[in-house]
């Protein structure tokens, strides 16, 4: 909601995201309860904050924008496909994420213009620790994509589970171009 | 700022004689005037190639990191910069989106974020460059430049896709490509370049970023005038052959005009400092009688508000006197001969790698002929390390059998770097 209202607020599409994921930093932040019950402070031991991870994808008819924070992924399902992303981790290790502990964070931008048409798929860790390849993604996702992102996306989840997955999965697909408001 | 334009030609053609070629000289000197007010706002976007190839060897990333570094310390106070790294996508690394004006803390901030710069993924060189036009969006009246550094192929994208990606950015900022080691390709940068009025070099090895990222930023905080055009007038029935920059290189306009108004047209040459270009004009008038002279084309430098600075006259005048007509002008000639010498080592080179030993022989003795002649010391050198040199007067030469691709792609990078004709005197012509 915050993205939406960002984006139509501002033309600058990439401005629009990192303000978006500005909003979650905060509303991330805010879910962090001290043991006191009072609002938790951020200390430099903070174990027990809430944290997550974002990814925002801003589709038009002519640019893809991508924002994110962690570990959380962007990929283009395509002809071509590719990751938009790169982790913030190192060696498996979180570098950058949201929450209390994390202070104000906003998200990495980036920016892609497609060769045709496809469909974006943003992602947690819960779906591309099974299928890490944009190639292996497309090839699951791609024929319907387009025509019925969520039947694509509950398939990806589909594969993950049946890959063994057992944690939390988040999959959305967007198709590119985008559909024209009927 | 002032531009002065001096025309180098040889006015007289003969009878039913058509063509005329001119040096035009352009030097932009002093600083801001009322009639040319400098920018007074800079937008500098630094794009790193981030493909997964810049971990091999890891040193390339991490001098590519540094020199970036010391391009960030090189902008001056309040101009508008981004940092962007590239590989089949366009990872915005600072600020978080837009542009942010260089100040002491936003300096050491967008140092910081270099640590988010890896090696990962593909090169799709013409993402970068979208992504570069939509940071300067907006910022119309200022100096918009972008340095570009890659280390491969642009294996991401088509040359159609990348040709398409060039017609829409340009004008929307000038850019100086570099190539650092081997495995790029010298054309598609010089593509790259060319179409947006930039330069292209190589850096051969990754210890040699830093200084190159600093001369090349501090020669863009130079500039004082951004979007200059060159305005060619030419009389009724007249062709433009061609018009092409010919110093400090050669970069061919003939097909970037823009009508701007009855027989006339603008060419595009980017930003301005202090410096100095040659122009070589080239137009085809209707013949007319022995003793007719006719102003063959006037050349002026415009500003995007439409203010012209500058002019130089292009002449034409008949003769029966062959003595003035087959007189050569000094400087028409050197230009010519730079054209000439571009070409024989982009074609040597292209026979060479095909394996035509022949041919490569031929042309890269040519071309070492003509270095020779027209004074072009440089490329005589780079020319000495791919072949053997008997005879550098009549071009006698033996391919090396041993040569480095790093010697091959400076040469081949280099060959449209031109030497300026020796001016011992003031400018006035030779007609």
């Amino acid at each position: 909601e915050a993205l939406l209202a960002a984006a139509a607020g501002d033309p600058d599409l990439g401005r629009a995201t990192v303000e978006a994921s500005r909003v979650a930093s905060g509303a991330v932040s805010a879910l962090a309860v001290g043991p006191d019950g009072e609002p938790f402070v951020p200390r430099g031991d903070a174990v027990g904050a809430p944290s997550t991870t974002y990814v925002s994808a801003v589709v038009t008819d002519q640019d893809v924008v991508v924002g994110w924070v962690g570990d959380s992924r962007a990929y283009w399902i395509g002809e071509r496909p590719g990751l938009l992303t790169t982790d913030h981790a190192l060696g498996g290790v979180l570098t950058r994420w949201l929450g209390a502990d994390a202070g104000e964070i906003t998200a990495q931008v980036s920016t892609f213009r497609p060769d045709g048409p496809g469909a974006v798929l943003v992602c947690s860790d819960g779906l591309w620790n099974y299928l890490p390849e944009p190639q292996q993604l497309a090839e699951v996702a791609l024929s319907m994509a387009r025509t019925d992102p969520a039947a694509a996306a509950a398939e990806l989840t589909r594969h993950a589970l049946d890959a063994g997955g057992r944690d939390n999965i988040t999959v959305v697909v967007v198709p590119y171009p985008p559909e024209a408001p009927a | 700022m002032t531009f002065s334009v001096d025309v180098f030609q040889n006015e007289y053609l003969p009878e039913q004689g058509r063509e005329v070629n001119a040096i035009v000289t352009v030097t932009g000197s002093g600083t801001a005037t009322p009639a040319a007010p400098a920018s007074d706002r800079r937008v500098e976007v630094i794009i790193v190639d981030t493909s997964g190839s810049m971990n091999y060897p890891p040193t390339k990333l991490a001098a590519a990191k540094q020199a970036t570094a010391v391009a960030i310390d090189t902008l001056r106070d309040d101009v508008l910069f981004a940092v962007v790294a590239g590989s089949h996508v366009a990872h915005q690394i600072y600020p978080a989106a837009g542009v942010v004006p260089a100040t002491p803390s936003s300096r050491a901030q967008a140092k910081a974020a270099l640590a988010l710069m890896r090696g990962d993924g593909g090169t799709a060189i013409g993402q970068w460059l979208l992504h570069a036009q939509r940071l300067v969006a907006g910022y119309d009246d200022a100096i918009r430049h972008a340095i570009l550094l890659t280390d491969g192929n642009n294996q991401h994208e088509t040359a159609e896709e990348l040709d398409r990606v060039l017609t829409a950015t340009r004008g929307a900022f000038t850019v100086d490509c570099r190539g650092v080691g081997t495995d790029w390709q010298v054309a598609e940068l010089r593509r790259v370049a060319t179409a947006l009025l930039g330069t292209v070099d190589i850096v051969a090895e990754p210890a040699g970023l830093a200084d190159d990222f600093r001369a090349m930023t501090a020669a863009s905080m130079d500039k004082t005038l951004a979007d200059v055009a060159l305005r060619l007038w030419t009389p009724q029935g007249a062709t433009v052959r061609f018009v092409k920059q010919v110093a400090p290189d050669i970069l061919d306009l003939t097909s970037r005009r823009v009508e701007s108004g009855p027989r006339t047209g603008d060419y595009p040459t980017g930003s301005w400092g202090g410096e100095s270009r040659d122009y070589h004009v080239c137009v085809e008038v209707p013949p007319a009688a022995v003793g007719d002279r006719m102003l063959a084309g006037r050349v002026s430098m415009v500003l995007p508000d439409g203010t012209a600075l500058g002019q130089g006259m292009v002449l034409a005048v008949w003769t029966d006197d062959e003595g003035l007509s087959t007189r050569i002008n000094k400087e028409v000639a050197h230009y010519t001969g730079q054209g000439e010498l571009a070409e024989a080592i982009q074609e040597g080179l292209a026979a060479r790698k095909s394996g035509d030993v022949e041919r490569a022989t031929a042309k890269l003795g040519r071309a070492v002929a003509l270095a020779n002649r027209l004074g072009n010391e440089d490329t005589a050198k780079l020319l000495a390390k791919v072949v053997d040199v008997e005879d550098p007067v009549r071009g006698t030469v033996r391919l090396r059998a041993a040569v480095t691709g790093v010697d091959e792609m400076t040469l081949d990078t280099r060959s449209t770097k031109t030497a300026r004709v020796r001016r011992p005197t003031t400018p006035d012509g030779e007609g």
